[in-house]
């Protein structure tokens, strides 16, 4: 059996031992001298997972693999239904996938667990709105109507995972509906003047 | 209304332009890296958690020291100014003062490390002593739970 490699320390990288003797108590560390303090769950004693390995077909009425053809099926993927082997089975939050699916998924954002990043409509039209009050305001000419249009494009995009971001998109919509009446205002202004 | 799936914990890491933070889920934990305009997630599920280690560092109480040495040198040409000028140089000196006083208020700093069995993942979020304690006291029930659970 393994032993688990030991806890370092976070500052300085040196192992760290007897720290767990007592969870939650501050202790110096033995080389930088900083005081540590640590928490250690069952799953640092707990052994790697044996690896898997796909069962061969033992009889002709066994279902396949629809990728290894002569290992045993042993789940069907949750998403197309696929047989797959013990090798193939991604399982990910008490589903199972196939890794082809595992990798349309990810790319279209349909398994959540899978996401490791979003764009934020509502951040880009908010810096659209709002940079060129800041640097250079004849800009808002344009980039009035372009922030409303992108914070509307992106409303029905995924937003934050957290669920936070439409309140940037409704402020970009505001400040952008802003910076074009006030272009409109000033352009019906000038031509009632001359 | 759709359920929330993710709640905020306390502590926020920041750096130029980027910040960092941590939500509880029912049964993992995700780290948020925000960059202006997008987001990035790594997930920590409770099952997996081998140890939580948090070292205490200087860093708080280095910047408490540089921000009221820069507040008292600020402090320095009052005496050499003519009447009604000092005041200036008081609004100067509290622009060092007052996130000095914030600071040292916030507490000692920390950097916490969570530990699994194929990496060991800094947690800028909890960069305060007292916050990564409460954190740290809120999440290890859970996860002493769910792995009390998952034990054959």
């Amino acid at each position: 059996m393994t032993t688990p490699a030991p806890l370092t320390c976070p500052k300085c990288q040196a192992a760290i031992t007897g720290l767990l003797a007592s969870p939650g108590a501050p202790r110096p560390c033995g080389a930088c001298g900083r005081l540590l303090e640590g928490w250690s769950f069952p799953a640092l004693q707990r052994p790697p997972a044996p690896a898997r390995l796909a069962e061969a077909l033992v009889a002709v009425e066994d279902a396949g693999c629809f990728y290894h053809a002569q290992s045993r099926a042993q789940v069907p993927c949750d998403l197309c239904g696929r047989f797959l082997c013990a090798l193939c089975d991604v399982e990910l939050h008490g589903q199972h996938f196939c890794p082809g699916c595992v990798n349309t998924g990810k790319k279209k954002k349909q398994i959540r667990n899978l996401d490791t990043d979003r764009l934020l409509y509502g951040g880009i039209a908010l810096m659209i709105a709002l940079l060129p009050v800041l640097l250079f305001w004849p800009l808002t000419i344009i980039t009035g109507p372009l922030a409303i249009f992108v914070a509307v494009y992106g409303w029905n995009k995924p937003p934050s995972l957290t669920g936070t971001g439409r309140g940037s998109a409704i402020v970009a919509i505001v400040l952008g509906l802003l910076e074009t009446a006030a272009w409109i205002l000033l352009f019906l202004g000038l031509f009632k003047a001359f | 209304m759709a359920e929330r799936i993710y709640h905020r914990l306390p502590g926020r890491g920041r750096q130029f332009l980027n910040s960092s933070t941590l939500w509880e889920a029912a049964d993992h934990l995700l780290l948020v890296q925000s960059h202006l305009v997008s987001e990035s997630y790594r997930r920590f599920f409770f099952r997996d958690v081998q140890a939580l280690v948090v070292c205490e560092t200087k860093s708080g109480l280095v910047m408490t020291i540089v921000l009221a040495a820069l507040g008292a040198l600020a402090c320095v040409p009052m005496a050499f100014v003519p009447d009604g000028w000092w005041m200036a140089f008081v609004a100067l000196a509290l622009l060092f003062f007052l996130p000095a006083l914030i600071n040292f208020l916030r507490g000692p700093t920390c950097r916490c490390t969570l530990r699994t069995a194929v990496q060991t993942q800094d947690l800028p979020s909890l960069n305060r002593l007292k916050i990564a304690r409460k954190v740290l006291a809120r999440l290890q029930p859970k996860i002493a739970a769910v792995q009390q659970d998952a034990t054959p």
